[in-house]
């Protein structure tokens, strides 16, 4: 999957990626 | 350098010499030792083909091009004439820059920036050059090339000939059929296969014999090339060669210089073996204890031996190390055999502190406490990377606050116009400024040491251990190639004795004889044993609560009065400490009673650097109250829980009540005797939009009520609805907790769950993808009928 954006205030920790079909938000976790 | 301790191997080389003419013996009674060296002296009959593909400029990196220039150097000084060397490298004589260089970063507080804005603008750039080898002309390394070259020498090269075909580059993996993998070359979609390359070399006289040297990633699938064509049951009897890891590893000398350290990788450490001389045999034996990289070198003989060995395991139907140990244990009988291997496996063992192994049965053992110690230290490397890396980022924002001079310096408009060497000049001027302004900060520079120190263990640790794994896999590799050989020995035919013959003695090529005046060192550096390891993964051990979170939304943040460290909590794992505590998703973590966190994901570098079993206590905002939790860190676990997934279809559809409106009537219940279908959404999210049409159709022509869940805040989905052109449903909620995420195990987006009248859950769907549509039963969208958009 190509992922065409990359945004969110904190980009290296949590992240919004959306793909052309599916997005994702990667969440910090401890 | 103290910590570099230099050894000389001269002892081992000439202690090699006798078990040689010892094995030479043996080689009469049976199939047990190594042939003894080929003498040199054809050198003025051998020929070199160097191949650098490259790919395209940014991939070129420089070290392929420092490998071509070794190779070339030490064949230039073993004899063989300039003229029988060709050198096919990216895009040949063409003067255009056709390779990427970095300059390696030279201060040592760069550091301080990772994790920050500034860490990719102000790092040495990639700068391009045009790759050169000494006085040599280089051809362009395409498929034209080669072929041309292979034309041509299927009539020059003749019967005593030797060609030694050297690949430095990229490689890709043929996922399905790891016996065809293939060699980048220059330019775009130019590649070559196994079976192409085989073709080639088909084309010469049978008689000239072809040694390769492969570094490439995933290199092993060449291996092949000993077979004329797929499916021969014996090698060709002209070739043989050496690869720097498996059909299915990539190799570390194709990665960037800088990825890690200078000159890495089985290329390097082959070349330092080759300096003084001897064979390429003998090479390989020593980069078996020298490449200090997750490689797996090994050599045809291995390749055919194994599958000598695999035929037999499969012909009796066990398993192939059932098989192998089973002759390791025929070999073992007689050990002095065996020394030279015996004393080459303690070696290995020694240099990575590991132990020496006999069989394989002792090696799958240690390799799966090997791989579970890997990943834990993989992801302690993370974390303790991630808090290091915010804490950056925190105390550049700082500095930056009081310090407006640099904050206008390094604004992107100032920036972007400067040389690199004013940019370079520029980092160590703001490097010393801000080491300075942290120096002050005495806190926080104690917490950037631990943090760094940390994370620098974990790095270190983590790598070694992926580093192990390759050695166990080499040993591995060593140990089925012993049981080969008893196996021939004792049980093999005339003709797998003959082939593995051909194969060892092409094996044992020597360029040049080996000079006995010539120092030859070898760096052993430090590689702590195993069991250090262990204690470093224990000391590297972060605390753990056991949550997902993400920054509080400033709306909240202003409506609560809290601090920028105040997150929200997303999910609650299950059996973690902050499920004992009693936190729930929907909870802000505000900080320590009386001491609320202020830097943003604080509550990570907290938790991990609290006291393991010493209870904490925690300041919580939930719902419009404030409530203290007692929380007791555990351990980071080797394996997080799962989080509950997605409820059953048929089962009830978990309550949605709590959620804000921000438009549309206000759902209480999913039981109000109509369907509805729940669409999960963000406004950040491609195709979420995609969907919107098809979804409109949908609402409209079934009569159901699309209800779309954002976790985001009013203000962002305000904004949105504002630019948004064309239709959108009308009853959208907000759930910035993401409690509904959660219950309906949301992990991405769009997501669709349809419930029925009776509030059961009749289906789930994600990712939208217009080919396809909404798969919803008896539904499907006629594209003509778009909706009006409200």
């Amino acid at each position: 999957m190509i992922f065409e954006k990359i945004e969110g205030p904190d980009a290296l920790n949590a992240k919004n990626v959306s793909g052309p079909f599916f997005a994702v938000q990667i969440l910090v976790q401890m | 350098m103290s910590f570099v301790d230099m050894i000389f191997t001269k002892s081992i080389r000439s202690f090699d010499f006798r078990v040689l003419v010892l094995n030479a013996c043996l080689l009469m009674a049976g199939m047990l030792g190594e042939p003894s060296a080929i003498l040199a002296g054809e050198v003025a009959r051998t020929h070199a083909l160097l191949i650098n593909g490259g790919g395209n400029r940014q991939i070129n990196y420089q070290s392929h091009l420092l490998h071509v220039n070794r190779i070339y150097g030490l064949l230039g000084e073993a004899g063989v004439p300039g003229n029988q060397i060709s050198i096919l490298s990216a895009d040949g004589a063409d003067p255009v820059a056709d390779m990427a260089t970095r300059e390696v970063q030279k201060e040592t507080d760069f550091w301080m920036l990772s994790g920050t804005r500034l860490e990719r603008t102000l790092r040495p750039r990639i700068t391009y050059t045009n790759s050169e080898v000494g006085g040599a002309s280089l051809q362009s390394a395409t498929r034209e090339s080669l072929q041309a070259w292979f034309e041509s020498a299927a009539s020059s090269l003749s019967s005593g000939d030797t060609l030694l075909i050297y690949v430095t580059d990229h490689g890709t993996r043929n996922k399905d059929d790891p016996a065809n993998n293939r060699i980048t070359l220059w330019g775009k979609e130019e590649s070559i296969g196994v079976e192409e390359f085989r073709e080639l070399i088909n084309m010469l006289q049978p008689t000239v014999r072809v040694v390769t040297v492969m570094s490439q990633c995933f290199s092993g699938s060449f291996a092949n090339l000993i077979y004329a064509k797929t499916g021969d049951e014996f090698p060709r009897a002209n070739l043989a060669g050496f690869f720097s890891s498996t059909a299915k590893r990539p190799a570390y000398g194709c990665y960037p210089e800088n990825r890690d350290k200078y000159q890495v990788g089985h290329s390097f450490r082959f070349f330092d073996a080759l300096e003084p001389g001897g064979s390429l045999l003998d090479a390989h034996k020593e980069v078996l204890f020298t490449d200090r990289t997750p490689d797996v070198p090994f050599r045809t003989s291995d390749f055919y031996l194994e599958s000598i060995l695999n035929a037999r395991a499969e012909s009796l139907g066990v398993e192939l190390d059932d098989v192998v140990d089973q002759w390791l244990k025929k070999a073992w009988r007689d050990r002095e055999n065996w020394e030279t291997e015996i004393r080459l496996l303690d070696r290995m063992g020694e240099a990575f502190g590991y132990f020496s192994p006999r069989f394989l049965s002792e090696l799958s053992q240690h390799s799966d406490a090997l791989a579970a110690t890997g990943k834990q230290l993989e992801s302690y490397k993370s974390a303790w990377r991630n808090a290091q890396r915010s804490l950056n980022r925190e105390n550049l924002d700082r500095f930056l606050a009081i310090r407006h001079d640099w904050t206008a310096r390094l604004t992107k408009e100032a920036l972007k116009p400067l040389s690199e060497a004013h940019r370079s000049d520029l980092t160590s001027e703001l490097l010393t400024d801000l080491a300075a302004y942290t120096k002050n900060d005495s806190a926080t520079a104690e917490r950037m040491k631990l943090l760094r120190e940390k994370a620098e263990a974990t790095r270190m640790a983590s790598y070694r251990a992926k580093v192990r794994e390759g050695v166990v896999l080499r040993m591995r590799i060593m140990l089925v190639s012993i049981a080969g050989r008893q196996y021939l020995s004792q049980s093999g035919t005339e003709a797998q004795r003959e082939a593995y013959k051909n194969l060892s003695g092409h094996e044992a090529f020597v360029l040049r004889e080996t000079d006995e005046s010539r120092d030859h060192r070898i760096v052993k550096e430090p590689f702590p044993s195993f069991e250090d390891e262990l204690k470093i993964a224990e000391s590297s051990l972060p605390g753990w609560m056991g949550i997902r979170f993400r920054t509080l939304s400033p709306q909240k943040r202003g409506k609560y009065q809290l601090d920028d460290g105040a997150v929200t909590v997303q999910a609650v794992f299950p059996d973690s400490p902050a499920q004992q505590a009693g936190l729930e998703a929907g909870d802000i973590i505000i900080g320590r009673p009386g001491q609320p966190f202020t830097e943003r994901d604080f509550v990570r570098e907290w938790v991990m650097t609290a006291p393991i079993g010493e209870t904490q206590s925690l300041q919580v905002q939930r719902g419009e109250n404030q409530i203290t939790l007692a929380l007791t860190p555990k351990p980071y676990p080797r394996k997080w829980p799962s989080l509950p997934g997605p409820p059953k279809v048929g089962s009830p559809a978990p309550s949605i009540s709590s959620l804000e409106t921000f438009r549309g009537r206000p759902v209480e219940e999913l039981t109000q005797e109509k369907p509805y279908l729940l669409f999960f959404w963000a406004t950040w999210c491609g195709p979420c939009k995609a969907a919107l049409p098809e979804l409109m159709a949908y609402e409209q022509e079934h009569k159901v009520t699309v209800l779309s869940v954002t976790d985001e805040v009013a203000e962002t989905v305000d904004a949105f609805l504002q630019k948004h052109e064309g239709p959108f449903p009308e009853a959208i909620v907000l759930d910035e907790s993401r409690r509904s995420f959660l219950a309906y195990g949301v992990s991405g987006t769009p997501r669709f769950v349809l419930v029925d009248e009776e509030g059961k859950i009749k289906s789930f769907n994600s990712g939208y993808r217009a080919s396809r549509g909404l798969v919803i039963e008896d539904w499907k969208w006629d594209k003509g009928q778009v909706p009006e958009g409200k």
